[in-house]
């Protein structure tokens, strides 16, 4: 009915919530393809005031219907996730409805089916991008809601005062959004990641931390900026490159095309203790380390070389709870228990031969299909070393110095290795990994493959990690003690990028930062602290080396109490002005007047009582019950005489249409 | 018989007499309900005498008919005492003054020490002559006519006088095809052939019934809003008095009993808020010469449009 240049402003604002919502989801990328494509169109068409499906009704449905149960027998067949299956269902369906006649009707249905779609992107991801989007989805379907509900106030539409409505619109939103926040902060909610998926795969790959490494596979994993785990060092390196290397588990066994381990794994326990400290390094490195959900693995990780690992907590639907650690020796330490977010402090040691772990047998062996050019092209690049050491750090330079770094792999070969070696002479960490290990064995040296991270960014108090950023290096048994040796190219050892893509990256991983640890992984823990410092301050000396961090100075949460005592207080005297201003006749009111205008009748250039009294004038139809309800409304509003919902029902099925 | 039903009897009774002004026949039904008095103000010839006389014989009213001229003493209103000379004492002659309803013609055409006796006695329902207090029969209204246009040598009322009448209405001239029919149907004077239909008893309970009409707090606050915005409106020099918002609810109270209701609605005070308030209001424009009462009635038009009304 009406053009593009009058639509009313509640449309605006409803589309972009779609919008928002469908990002909400679309940003965990599991979305199918064709729902991905077919959503931006719509959200376009929906804008040019296009709706091709208004008056389509019954076979827009009936399509609808048949993709749903499409999607859901996708699901009984378990080709589909679930939760996948009904967030592009709510996308289909939101679609539709956008497409439909802009009513108040088909406006408050693609709200509603916004509001599915968030709560699926609640269960698929958990990044900090998702926080934007449901901010703006909040905040625009708030206004076009409230759009819908003054939309048939068409004096308000009309008038000046749609800019005054609009501000009106604004501030009050944005304060329920502080308030909503002050309520996140102090009372017990959810925990986040309800469907238990972890880090959604469509941001790139999770990391490589699986129980084996198998060679010829693509080396996609380093180009993903999703942060794997964050770590606070004690003490502060305070350099912005961190350049370390994190131990995740170490390989022995290799048969030709995969390295597994042939440890056993020990008791759970709430520590760890790997090796002893050295003496020469009294200071060691304590790290505070987060695993966040993108990590994918329950293997712990610590700066080269841990020494001791200790207070693993899993935070999961059950809230956030001691994790007990298990030790393989000569393998890996892990997380008893599946957890969203693991979080433990582990120790290191800098000093080299501080793991003196006796090699298993498996570290000397070699695969029986070994190809026949190895054992030559390792004499040959040993050539002239002597010792284990200096014939190990040889073979290191060399295959350094003489082999490419790519992730531009081919998918399958018979012999990965020999393909690296002979064929391409170009592969990733890996790759180098695995041929210097084989190589220093058959030097008779035991080796291993290590597998883990290098790297590490500062981002805020703490260092990110990313996924990739996932590295394999070899490390060689040499002098009763391994030492590590990464054959790979410099350029192939850390995710890099440039500077302003750095700092782009750094701010946005200080949010996200922010966003996990105040938001994501926000526990009940945390609130009952929260709520206790507020009662009992924390002493001087606790706050003396932080006074500037905003949980821990007394003063921002002072600031912190005032603004929400103010902001409360606002609150309640904006809803008993609410109550003050609307009476429960008045809604008896609006429904009449929806009525009359149903049937034609102007009821927005005159009040009611003056409308009645012009019907009976003129003698119209309408005039005998609206004469009736009129008068209902005044006694019920003005003369303390309620309506019971009988009789309002009967006065206002004498306004309606006459039944044909 | 209940108010409303009184009232629409009278209103159809005079509908015989006054013909094609419904609305305006409400609204001085209404004044009479109110307690109020009646200012007709009107070129001659459009039925205000009328009107007025249709009134007291419709509630069977003594009535008495003053056609005010610039030589009109105030004795000639309120009555004069006569000296007897069989008895050598003094005797009041009461004036017309002392009837139920007044009939002041061409008010503004008798000097302003006449208009004040007789305003004077509007407002306190008592005449004092010569240290006498006489109380004034009850029902006591005084409908005054004034003709707008003709205003050589007369003495407007000033504005406080103004604001002792409840409700100004004018008649207007008769829609064409009403006219016609009049002057085809028209034998005699129909006056004469009025009956009343209601006692002076009965105008009394009617009045009674409004003053039981009550106002809710909301309507109240209403009215207020109403006349704050005639005092802060740009084209007004003065707003109304507080008396004038009094005027405005008593009339609206009447207005309520037309709808058999207790209570007053906001459109009761719209309803009459145009007749109540349009001759309170000091202009602008009228100071600067200008006269348009039409003017004043569509600013409170405007008012009752633009002052949201309680929902």
């Amino acid at each position: 009915m009406r053009g593009l240049v009058s639509r009313p402003p509640g449309l605006l604002s409803r589309d972009l919530a779609a919008l928002s919502a469908f990002g909400a989801v679309a940003l965990s990328g599991v979305l199918p393809l064709p729902v991905l494509i077919i959503f931006p169109i719509v959200f376009v068409l929906s804008l040019l005031g296009v709706r091709p499906l208004a008056g389509r009704r019954t076979v827009s449905v009936i399509v609808l219907l048949v993709i749903g149960v499409g999607l859901f027998a996708a699901v009984a067949l378990s080709t589909l996730d679930l939760v996948i299956a009904a967030v592009s269902f709510a996308t289909l369906v939101t679609s539709h409805r956008m497409l439909a006649e802009p009513t108040p009707q088909a406006s408050r249905q693609v709200l509603l089916s916004g509001l599915l779609l968030v709560s699926g992107g609640a269960a698929l991801t958990g990044e900090a991008l998702f926080a934007l989007l449901l901010t703006t989805f909040f905040l625009t379907a708030s206004w076009s809601l409230a759009w819908l509900v003054l939309a048939r106030d068409e004096a308000v539409l009309a008038g000046g005062e749609r800019q005054a409505v609009s501000r009106q619109l604004v501030v009050g939103s944005l304060t329920t959004l502080l308030l909503g926040v002050g309520f996140f902060v102090v009372f017990p909610r959810l925990s986040w990641n309800l469907a238990n998926r972890r880090g959604s795969p469509g941001l790139g790959g999770v990391t490589g931390m699986s129980d084996t490494v198998k060679l010829g596979g693509g080396g996609d994993i380093k180009t993903s900026v999703r942060v794997a785990f964050r770590a606070e060092l004690t003490p502060n390196p305070g350099v912005d490159e961190l350049r370390a290397y994190w131990v995740g588990r170490h390989f022995d066994s290799f048969d030709g095309s995969e390295w597994t381990s042939s440890q056993r794994p020990l008791t759970p326990a709430g520590t760890v203790v790997l090796h002893r400290a050295s003496r020469r390094s009294l200071g060691q490195l304590s790290q505070d380390i987060e695993l966040t959900p993108a990590y994918g693995s329950r293997t712990l990780v610590a700066i080269d070389t841990p020494t001791f690992f200790a207070r693993g907590r899993g935070v999961s639907v059950a809230g956030t709870q001691p994790m007990p650690l298990v030790h393989v020796p000569g393998d890996q330490v892990f997380g008893a228990n599946e957890a969203n977010t693991t979080t433990y402090m582990a120790t290191s040691d800098g000093a080299a031969g501080v793991d003196q772990t006796e090699p298993s047998p498996a570290a000397s062996g070699l695969p029986a299909g070994l190809d026949p050019r190895v054992a030559p092209l390792a004499d040959e690049l040993a050539r002239g070393a002597t010792t284990p050491l200096a014939i190990a750090r040889q073979l290191e330079q060399e295959l350094k110095r003489r082999y490419d770094y790519t992730l531009d792999l081919p998918g399958d070969v018979a012999d990965p290795l020999a393909d690296f070696l002979f064929v391409r002479r170009a592969g990733h960490c890996e790759d180098f990994a695995t041929a210097l290990s084989l190589m220093l064995r058959l030097k008779g040296i035991p080796s291993r493959l290590t597998t883990g991270f290098f790297g590490g960014e500062r981002a805020g108090a703490r260092y990110v990690v990313r996924a990739g950023d996932a590295h394999a290096w070899a490390e060689a048994y040499v002098d009763g003690a391994w030492v590590r040796l990464d054959a790979t190219p410099d350029q192939g050892r850390a995710a890099s990028g440039g500077r302003w893509a750095a700092l782009v990256a750094q701010s946005w991983e200080q949010l996200e930062d922010w966003w996990r640890s105040r938001v994501v992984d926000y526990s009940f823990q945390d609130q009952l602290s929260f709520v206790r410092s507020l009662a009992r301050p924390p002493a001087i000396a606790q706050t003396q080396s932080s006074t500037l961090s905003l949980p821990d100075g007394s003063a921002p949460r002072a600031v912190l109490v005032a603004t929400g005592l103010a902001m409360l207080g606002v609150g309640v005297w904006l809803a008993s002005r609410r109550r003050q201003a609307s009476h429960p006749a008045a809604d008896f009111l609006a429904e009449i007047e929806r009525r009359l205008e149903a049937r034609g009748l102007d009821v927005r250039s005159q009040p009611l009582e003056e409308l009645s009294h012009q019907l009976s004038l003129a003698q119209h139809p309408l005039s005998q019950p609206l004469a009736q309800a009129c008068r209902r409304y005044l006694e019920a509003r003005f003369a303390g005489r309620p309506l019971t919902p009988a009789e309002r029902s009967t006065l206002l099925a004498g306004l309606e249409t006459p039944r044909r | 018989m209940n108010a409303a039903d009184l009232l629409k009897k009278l209103h159809a009774h005079l509908g015989q007499v006054v013909l094609g002004k419904p609305d305006q026949t409400k609204l001085a039904l209404t004044c009479l309900a109110a307690r109020g008095h009646l200012l007709l103000e009107d070129v001659p010839g459009v039925g205000k005498t009328t009107l007025a006389e249709g009134l007291a014989r419709a509630f069977a009213l003594s009535f008495a008919r003053v056609q005010f001229t610039a030589d009109l003493l105030p004795s000639d209103v309120l009555g004069t005492q006569v000296f007897l000379p069989q008895q050598g004492s003094f005797e009041f002659r009461a004036g017309p003054i002392f009837h139920q309803l007044l009939l002041a013609d061409e008010l503004n055409r008798a000097p302003p020490r006449t208009q004040s006796a007789l305003l004077e006695a509007m407002a306190q329902g008592q005449v004092s002559l010569d240290g006498v207090t006489r109380p004034l029969p009850a029902p006591f209204v005084v409908i005054a006519t004034q003709n707008p246009l003709d205003l050589a040598g007369t003495y407007p009322l000033p504005d406080s006088q103004l604001d002792r009448f409840l409700i100004r209405l004018s008649l207007g001239h008769l829609d064409p095809a009403i006219e016609a029919d009049l002057l085809v149907s028209r034998r005699g004077d129909p006056l004469h052939t009025l009956q009343p239909v209601a006692s002076s008893a009965e105008l009394m309970e009617l009045q009674a019934a409004a003053d039981r009409v009550q106002v809710p707090k909301e309507v109240a606050e209403y009215a207020v809003r109403l006349a704050q915005e005639t005092r802060t409106h740009s084209e007004i020099e003065r707003g109304v008095s507080t008396r004038a918002v009094l005027a405005l609810v008593s009339a609206a109270r009447a207005w309520a009993l037309w709808d058999e209701r207790t209570f007053v609605s906001p459109g009761d005070v719209r309803a009459v808020l145009r007749a109540t308030l349009s001759h309170r209001l000091v202009l602008k424009s009228s100071l600067q010469g200008g006269f348009s009462r039409e003017e004043a009635g569509h600013l409170v038009d405007e008012l009752a449009r633009r002052v949201p009304a309680p929902r």
